[in-house]
């Protein structure tokens, strides 16, 4: 009952969206993705709405990110850093949390950084594993926008995967890839918001890994964002799946039993965000790093 | 149930199609009602919780009780908009990246640099390394600080049609004792070093210099462009090592000698760069007391075929005047220049180049079922070079090489992309056949570097 209704409701939709086109406003496509009954009933229907192409999209995704990064002058967020290490590299492997690392991040215009350690617990203190974490002192998170960045967007090859209207927001599910094996690139998708044209969402993996003598593969990555103040869209979450190789996972001996190591787990949270406070200059006297 | 759904369904559809058919004049059908104001949120949670399935505790935040304590505890407060920390004066050094070396001229080279960073100073650096061999030691003492970066807005950059860049003027002022290749831009320190421990077959030349400079950089991500003037002090080295793990002593050659200098120079140049693998240009020009100077220029396009392959053509030329210092001259020789001829093999004051690669992306040795380890990516590639280092009496800024000048190679070689020292590198494992009289013999050489190494 749940299936067919809707799928009637759209075609409605459909029937009645190509007569408010004429109207000049702004017009809404909508997916003729029905069920296999219908299609085979009901005849294809025209939608003459206008859709924008990729590359305007592409071209309006950097946009909206050059916009977003210009607008911010200072952030400050608290950062959870956690490492876990995996026995095994399929799932279903017993873990245990090798690191759990906090800071307050400040960052400023045009370079300014400071980062103030508030935990740095390694759970096997005798063994010291020396997870360092650095953070950039830009504010662009350009680790959403690599792909997207006019200098990097030739060497992508993007499609969309899909769209999905949602409260409002036009979703674009756009897939990226490397142009070339020669670049060292990661392939993935990403979720964009076409309201503010940025990237709510990104999946990316590395087809090779990009360090093989010590990593076997980097299997997934996840950045999720979050609004903060109903205006910025910030990262919430950073998640990254990577397996090691037969050398690097003989360095990393699990602790207690001996046994090696064969994949990693680092997460990222950031939260407590705060945009454009007005940080002060004095605060950052002395670089953080 | 379900009969009586799909049955809804259809008749659903069929109002609709003659609604559509009518042209819209049938009673309209109420619109779906509109997505909560909260829908974006639960869309994107509904992917998060996916997310937290794979990867399952790490998706977890962890306990964070007591922590805002501890960030009062540290003096931090954002009070009225605001916050204040410690005033600077503290003073935290940073080791920076430590040098490993090793030459014939130095022995094995050991040694780490400190830095001090402050917003307010600048970042004041001190490098030393000490040559075992040659028992000298190596310094910089460096102080470097921005002195402008653009904080123009989106509208500013929207306004003038480009892309806010995040453009920075640096200004560096530092002392050096260093020890320098012979041809720089041929330079291979870290296959050099490679070669020379292992079989003792590095032929590069080296030369010390001395002194203090000043330059101004003006950078953004893809390009660069900067000036400066230094006072240097050249000083021939010597061999001061015959060591190696694998070859004959006999092996090691000695050093060609620099000739000892004094003079104040003035150098710019610049680089332009589009994607790594795509285009790349730069130029640099020095002039020093008494007329000298060195001009340099490098070209270089990529072009993709398919995905697996990558055609890359590199140009160089070179110019200076008739006698210019040995060391400031031009070579030809090494793993990066007519690979067939080893360092120095050929060299004058000036320099054509001409370089052609194709090169596979895909491991196809892997493909072919040889048992090689998964981590060991062997990409190959074929490659062809043409050069000539040749003097000219007058000392003309352009001139054509002579005929008998021309040293010619093609070769082929397995790419590794190890990840090191950066990702960007290669590692090149060539061997190169001469092409033509006086062009060297078969050699097998490394290489470490970016695709477009003629941009160190």
């Amino acid at each position: 009952m749940n299936r067919g209704v809707p799928a009637a409701l759209l075609l409605l939709l459909a029937a009645a969206l190509p007569a408010r086109a004429g109207d000049g406003g702004p017009t809404l496509a909508v997916e003729d993705t029905l069920d296999a009954p219908i299609t085979a009933v009901v005849p294809e229907v025209l939608v003459r709405a206008e859709r924008v192409p990729l590359d305007e999209i592409l071209r309006r995704v950097a946009e909206g990110e050059a916009r977003r990064d210009s607008l911010m002058q200072d952030q400050s967020f608290d950062l959870l850093f956690k490492v876990l290490y995996l026995d095994e590299a399929a799932a279903g492997g017993r873990s245990r949390v090798a690191s759990e690392k906090a800071a307050r991040v400040y960052l400023k215009r045009p370079d300014r950084r400071k980062v103030v350690p508030l935990r740095d617990r390694e759970l096997n203190e005798d063994r010291k594993e020396n997870v360092r974490v650095e953070v950039s002192s830009s504010l662009s998170e350009e680790m959403v926008s690599f792909a997207f960045r006019p200098e990097a967007r030739a060497s992508f090859r993007f499609r969309i995967l899909d769209r999905a209207f949602v409260g409002g927001h036009l979703i674009y599910h756009i897939a990226f890839e490397p142009r070339s094996r020669h670049d060292a690139l990661p392939s993935g998708e990403v979720w964009v918001d076409t309201n503010d044209f940025v990237i709510l969402r990104e999946e990316f993996r590395y087809e090779r890994s990009p360090a093989p003598v010590f990593l076997k593969s980097i299997d997934r990555c996840v950045i999720e964002r979050t609004r903060v103040d109903g205006r910025w869209w910030v990262v919430e979450r950073i998640l990254a799946r990577v397996t090691l190789n037969g050398l690097s996972s003989r360095l990393l001996v699990r602790a207690g039993d001996g046994a090696p190591v064969r994949a990693v787990v680092l997460s990222a949270w950031q939260t407590g965000w705060r945009v454009n406070a007005g940080l002060a200059d004095s605060l950052f006297a002395e670089e953080g790093s | 149930m379900k009969a009586r759904a799909k049955a809804l369904a259809l008749v659903g559809a069929m109002v609709a199609t003659l609604a559509a058919a009518a042209g819209g004049r049938a009673q309209p059908a109420p619109a779906p009602a509109p997505a909560g104001a909260d829908s974006l949120r639960l869309f994107l949670e509904r992917m998060a919780d996916t997310t937290g399935l794979y990867f399952g505790g790490a998706a977890a935040e962890f306990d964070t009780a007591g922590l805002d304590s501890v960030a009062r505890m540290g003096g931090l407060a954002e009070a009225g908009g605001g916050a204040r920390g410690r005033r600077g004066g503290e003073i935290r050094l940073e080791v920076t990246k430590p040098v490993i070396r090793f030459n014939r001229a130095e022995g094995p080279v050991l040694g780490f640099g400190v830095a001090q960073r402050s917003y307010a100073l600048g970042s004041l650096e001190a490098h030393g390394a000490y040559g075992f061999a040659s028992e000298e030691a190596r310094y910089a003492f460096l102080w470097k600080r921005m002195v402008w970066a653009d904080r123009s807005g989106f509208r500013d950059a929207e306004r003038r049609r480009r892309w806010h860049r995040g453009r920075t003027l640096e200004l560096e002022a530092g002392y050096r004792r260093e020890t320098l290749p012979f041809a720089p831009e041929h330079g291979q320190a870290l296959a050099g070093s490679v070669t020379a421990l292992f079989t003792g077959g590095d032929r590069q030349d080296f030369y010390e210099r001395r002194g203090p400079s000043l330059e101004l950089r003006l950078a953004a991500p893809g390009w660069a462009v900067g000036a400066g003037w230094r006072h240097a002090r050249d000083q021939a080295m010597r061999r001061e090592t015959r060591f190696s793990l694998l070859g004959p002593d006999g092996r090691v050659a000695p050093v060609t000698p620099a000739a000892g200098a004094e003079y104040a120079e003035w150098f710019g140049g610049g680089r332009w760069e589009r994607a790594a693998s795509l285009f790349a240009a730069a130029g640099s020009v020095h002039a020093w007391e008494g007329g000298d100077w060195r001009a340099r220029a490098a070209l270089a396009k990529g072009q993709r075929m398919g995905r697996d392959w990558l055609a890359r053509l590199q140009l160089e030329a070179g110019a200076a005047p008739a006698g210019v210092l040995p060391q400031r001259g031009f070579q030809l020789g090494g793993p990066l220049a007519v690979p067939a001829l080893r360092h120095g093999d050929a060299g004058g004051d000036h320099l054509l180049l001409a370089k052609l690669e194709l090169a596979s992306g895909n491991p196809s040795l892997a493909n072919l079922g040889l048992p090689l380890p998964d981590f060991l990516y062997l990409e190959p590639a074929l490659f062809a070079q043409s050069g000539a280092a040749w003097s000219e009496p007058d000392g003309a800024l352009v001139a054509a090489p002579p005929r008998a000048a021309w040293r010619s190679c093609a070769g082929l070689a397995l790419h590794y992309r190890l990840g090191m020292p950066d990702e960007d590198s290669t590692w090149r494992f060539q061997v190169a056949w001469p092409l033509g009289p006086g062009s060297g013999e078969t050699r097998f050489s490394l290489a470490v570097g970016r695709g477009f190494d003629l941009f160190p």
